[in-house]
């Protein structure tokens, strides 16, 4: 059901479902990259060591409650603060793995290929990203992802983006794969290669998510911003959460740190 | 088609009710094309990122002129109204690894395969299927594969928005350094008194740049301009309560990006919109 009006909307943000509380701190951020809070954060979750689907029961996930049946969840908006300005940008985390080395030159696929998706099934609009958990070295060179597309095309191959050296080999750097000609969104990875050795193994792995909501914040020194669908400083319009969604924060920050502290506010309708 | 009556009718419509058909889409594009870098770009000036690869994937070069849509490959992704609706831009968002502008158009038209050594006509021709009256049309000069190394200049001979032909657009610089690199994108100014562009039928270079390469033409509407202050800040603009008011967004439209940079690096960019049909 939807929102009907703006006095239904404003009684959905004095009495919401449910106002999720987010706290994700020191995480060491590059300005102007992904980075990905799912160990930087309060209560953080695990470098996976197998593929995984996780859910909103995974640790290090949001942990949401689900819409009742017939039901539908969305984000209205939050109000929060950090450290610096930047991006938070709430994401449903649909499948990782890790396990993965900066030295192996191969194809690797140290567990892969990734767990089927649970949500967003047919891969449309899912990105893929790389997150790195321990660092990796210090050599720049490319990486590359054969995965399976939105239309359960496999053997795409992503065009190479620089991984490896500096801002591409930190913890907690979400590096975004580009997709094949054609393509809009990703099923699954089956394998992963790296073009030459960075010089240190480290660990990381794959990372299937969708972006949903972004709370866009202006105002560094913890200072309190607010974001919603008709006040501003959001991006994701009312954005729907899919049962046992696995909620994560990634952040696109101005300076070398990033930190949230704040809540969502949830609403089923 | 139906207007979006009040804020409680938008509210309704983006949250599902009322045929309102929310679509809400992020992108990224990286700074390589093909996986190769993308060039460095000029402070202050636009490059194109339909070549950039990312998701949705890189755009191909043109060949033939064409009226691309939202299946063009390289198209973001935007699904037209159904039930006789329309579509409307409620949100867009971006952030970057540098400060810049982005610019969200709608590719009306390219053509590729143009030459930097060409100083006689050179047709454009096509037929827009969007915006046909033109009015609030642009056109640019796409640069594919690098051309010379020598200035000169580039005028277009066209159409304007009231039905006009055989206007001929100021002459801007084309070839030597900063105007020859892939991805430039260097706009074309209209004739006095002219305010759109409804078919372009040629363009003609005063000089050799020396070298081919190869450069098209794009025709395009700007539906949104979303300022990035610095590397990392959040670019957000909220048409419900800020202006211009709620972009319309045409069916088919091929959804594209232009950046308009701070400095001289290519940007990787993530960003958003929102879509309502009313």
């Amino acid at each position: 059901m939807a929102i009907a009006t703006l006095a239904d909307y404003k009684t959905a943000l004095t009495s919401p479902r449910e106002i999720v509380p987010v706290n994700s701190s020191g995480l060491t951020a590059i300005a102007g990259r992904l980075n990905d809070f799912w160990v930087a954060q309060s209560i953080p979750g695990t470098a996976p060591t197998t593929a995984v689907a996780p859910t909103r029961a995974t640790v290090g996930a949001i942990g949401q409650i689900n819409a009742a049946s017939g039901k539908q969840l969305s984000i209205l908006g939050g109000y929060f603060s950090s450290n610096t300005q930047g991006n938070y940008i709430v994401c449903d985390r649909l499948s990782h793995q890790g396990g993965l080395s900066g030295t192996v030159t191969t194809p690797q696929t140290t567990n892969l290929p990734t767990a089927a998706l649970t949500r967003y099934t047919s891969g449309n609009g899912v990105m893929l990203g790389i997150t790195i958990y321990t660092q990796i070295g210090t050599t720049g060179t490319t990486i590359t992802a054969t995965y399976t597309n939105q239309s359960g095309v496999g053997s795409r191959v992503t065009p190479v983006v620089v991984f490896g050296g500096t801002g591409f080999r930190e913890a907690n750097r979400l590096l975004l794969l580009p997709l094949q000609s054609g393509d809009s969104g990703v099923q699954s990875v089956q394998s992963v290669t790296v073009a030459g050795t960075t010089g240190t193994a480290g660990n990381f792995g794959v990372t299937l998510f969708k972006p949903l909501y972004v709370l866009c914040n202006d105002q560094a020194n913890n200072v309190l911003s607010s974001a919603g669908f008709i006040s501003g400083q959001s991006a994701g319009g009312v954005a729907k959460i899919e049962d046992d969604a696995c909620l994560f924060f990634a952040n696109i920050s101005q300076t070398t740190t990033a930190s949230i502290t704040g809540s969502l506010i949830l609403q089923e309708n | 088609m139906t207007a979006l009556t009040d804020i409680s009718d938008l509210i309704n419509r983006s949250t599902g009710g009322n045929n309102g058909t929310p679509q809400n889409v992020f992108w990224h594009k990286q700074p390589r094309s093909a996986g190769a870098a993308a060039p460095a770009l000029i402070a202050g000036k636009a490059a194109s990122l339909w070549q950039y690869d990312g998701q949705p994937s890189a755009g191909a070069t043109p060949t033939t002129v064409a009226a691309p849509t939202n299946t063009t490959t390289g198209a973001l992704p935007f699904t037209s109204a159904a039930g006789g609706r329309e579509s409307w831009m409620t949100q867009a968002w971006a952030t970057a690894l540098t400060g810049g502008t982005l610019i969200l158009y709608d590719r009306l038209l390219h053509i590729g395969g143009l030459s930097g050594t060409v100083t006689t006509a050179q047709t454009v021709g096509g037929t827009i299927t969007r915006n046909t009256g033109g009015k609030g049309n642009f056109a640019f000069a796409e640069i594919y594969t690098q051309i010379g190394t020598t200035a000169t200049t580039i005028a277009m001979s066209y159409t304007d928005q009231d039905g006009n032909s055989g206007n001929t657009s100021p002459g801007v610089v084309f070839g030597g350094t900063n105007f020859r690199e892939a991805t430039r994108a260097i706009l074309l100014p209209l004739a006095a008194n002219d305010s759109g562009i409804q078919s372009i039928q040629s363009v003609t270079l005063a000089a050799s740049t020396t070298t081919a390469g190869n450069f098209g033409i794009v025709m395009g509407r700007i539906l949104a301009y979303v300022g990035v202050g610095q590397a990392g800040a959040a670019g957000w603009r909220d048409y419900i309560t800020g202006l211009p008011s709620i972009p319309k967004i045409d069916d088919g439209s091929c959804l594209s990006l232009l950046w308009m940079s701070i400095g001289t690096t290519a940007p990787e960019i993530l960003g958003g919109f929102s879509i309502v049909e009313a």
